[in-house]
């Protein structure tokens, strides 16, 4: 039988006490200590009556707190649910609605939005971790490290173990239920086909609301690895973020293709970077294309790469392990084969030789999600079953040539900025809803080989009114989804059928930046 | 100069005037800047105080406050 994520934790707390589970800026904690805060963390939670499986928000940064939140609430038997502290307050505030949370764990760093997040209506019970009386009850990290630190409850594999929020089409974010057995799943697939074992040393750039994070926060703590995470100042600075490579000794990268360009610029700005470490670099979210991968390959020889791809519905589910000395730069990277306990359709076919023409990927694997937070009863619109099997459809286009997937864009209008996921119906609605007498697109262009998004729109308000437009924007969607700029146009582009000429809107947008 | 930098950032990047910024409070690793922001911000600095700021200077250490990012445009003024 399986442990559950936090019975591998105590695991691997048994077997090296004293091994570095966690680094951050200049902080670190062992696998005891990191044993012992969460326990506390379960403990507190406990005597504040914490019902069983009831959701816990975590209203952190990337910070050495953020994994003792995460085992803390699995230890007390509930979901943790990753909060973006950097996303609007109605937004955080609908997700903790939704999910009825009523207790949160954060830190003083976070004050100034959780007094913005405090003024929604909300149903909160204990802040945990906040020393200042904000307005509901709070629970100071000195009273959480004063409570005993022995704290058991009973925790099966189905029971869910967090709950990711995404993007939605309607507008409404939508949660991802992962369990512990999609969760133990994923770390054991993810340890055993990159060899992760107790001597690596893991970067992880991802902040916890985003599911490349899970490799150093679920896998990692399995193995008894050692999780460098790249704090939200370093990620900031990208010189500082190229360092942590040399300083840590760090053996396996895992980012988005974005993180590996600034690591690239600042070697092109001419700094000492030094990424001999390296063994594996894994990217994943995006597209990454080769011409930056050789550039970076050459300062990094004895890494391997690999190409990391699935929905966070399903966690990862495929992978391709690639050398870029041997790479062609003029073809994308495929996203590969799937991997263990994985099975997959196109277009609801079983696909065992060649199929040039996109389909949909439909994937069932033992790392997918048990459903949608509050839509257990809209199955059928996320998954089909087949032959016994449930599997999740995942919107993505994807062909199979010489045995390998490619990746050929959404069968909707989902695109992704920066490595998140952006539904462009959903900024659509936001930005109809400021100008309601305007006709308007919105749409992902190419520039500096860099997908953004923007906004086209017929008559198209002054500066003034449009920089006034983008503000309240940010009110609403989180960063990701706002609109990078402007375009005015007399009339928006369509084919017969009604579908956004895309290709005439790059050539517009690229005529309106050389102008 | 610790007033002058804080009124662009709290009017100019932040686009809250309101806020009172502590001349030690952390600007990078909490939500209060975000990186396009820094950009801005750090290329603003170049231009206003006339100095030339390399990418190796672009360090935590530099620009975790106000008072590092005085301290560094003293030095580099120098």
């Amino acid at each position: 039988m399986e442990l559950s994520l936090h019975g591998a934790l105590e695991a691997s707390a048994k077997k090296h006490p004293n091994k570095i589970a966690y680094i951050c800026r200049d902080e670190e904690l062992s696998y005891a200590q990191l044993d012992l805060s969460s326990a506390q963390i379960a403990r507190s939670l406990h005597q504040r009556g914490i019902k069983k499986s009831e959701p816990v928000g975590v209203f952190l940064g990337r910070q050495l707190l953020s994994p003792i939140a995460v085992y803390g609430i699995l230890k007390a038997g509930s979901p943790f649910v990753p909060l973006d502290p950097m996303a609007p307050a109605t937004r955080i505030a609908e997700i903790i609605n939704d999910t009825g949370i009523r207790f949160l764990i954060s830190d003083d760093s976070w004050k100034r939005q959780l007094i913005k997040l405090l003024q929604e209506d909300l149903q909160l019970d204990t802040i945990l971790g906040v020393s200042k009386e904000l307005s509901s009850t709070t629970l100071s990290w000195d009273s959480i490290r004063s409570v005993e630190s022995n704290y058991s409850t009973s925790t099966s594999a189905e029971d869910p173990a967090y709950i990711m929020f995404t993007s939605g089409s309607t507008g409404r974010p939508k949660g991802i239920v992962h369990t512990h057995v999609s969760g133990t799943a994923y770390a054991r697939l993810s340890s055993n086909l990159y060899g992760l074992s107790s001597d690596d040393v893991v970067l992880s750039h991802s902040p916890l609301h985003y599911d490349i994070s899970t490799f150093g926060y679920l896998s990692c703590p399995r193995m008894g690895a050692t999780c460098v995470i790249a704090s939200d100042a370093e990620v900031k600075m990208p010189v500082s973020l190229a360092s942590l490579a040399a300083k840590h000794r760090i053996t396996i990268w895992y980012s988005v293709p974005l993180a590996l360009k600034q690591v690239q610029s600042a070697i092109q700005q001419g700094h000492q970077v030094n990424l001999e470490s390296l063994r594996w670099i894994l990217y994943g979210g995006e597209v990454y294309h080769p011409r930056d991968i050789k550039a970076l390959a050459q300062h990094c020889p004895a890494a391997r790469w690999s190409n990391v791809y699935g929905p966070a519905e399903v966690n990862q589910c495929t992978y391709h392990h690639f050398d870029p000395a041997e790479m062609q730069e003029e073809t994308d990277i495929p996203i590969g084969k799937v991997w263990d306990e994985t099975d997959f359709l196109i277009d609801g076919l079983s696909i065992s030789r060649d199929s040039s023409r996109p389909g949909e990927l439909m994937i069932h694997s033992s790392t997918m999600m048990k459903h949608y937070w509050k839509r257990e009863e809209d199955a059928s619109m996320f998954f089909i079953d087949q032959v016994g099997k449930r599997y999740y459809r995942t919107g993505d286009l994807l062909s199979m040539e010489n045995g390998l997937l490619r990746f050929h864009g959404r069968i909707d209008r989902q695109v992704k900025i920066k490595g998140q996921r952006v539904e462009i119906k959903e900024v659509e609605a936001a930005l109809m809803a400021i100008w309601p007498d305007r006709e308007l697109t919105v749409a992902a262009v190419i520039e500096d080989g860099e997908k953004i998004l923007i906004a086209s729109v017929v008559n198209l308000p002054d500066q003034s009114l449009q920089a006034e437009a983008l503000k309240e924007l940010r009110q609403v969607l989180p960063a990701h989804c706002i609109p990078h700029d402007f375009l005015g146009l007399d009339i928006i582009p369509r084919s017969p059928a009604g579908k956004i000429d895309q290709s005439f809107l790059q050539t517009l947008w690229n005529d309106q930046k050389t102008r | 100069m610790i007033k002058k930098l804080a009124d662009y950032l709290v009017e100019e990047i932040l686009q809250e005037s309101d806020l009172v910024l502590e001349p030690d409070e952390d600007l990078l690793s909490t939500g209060l800047v975000d990186s396009m922001g820094i950009v801005r911000y750090i290329a603003w600095i170049s231009e206003e105080f006339d100095i030339e700021i390399p990418t190796e200077d672009m360090i935590i250490d530099n620009f975790i406050n106000l008072e590092a990012i005085s301290r560094y445009i003293t030095s580099r003024q120098a």
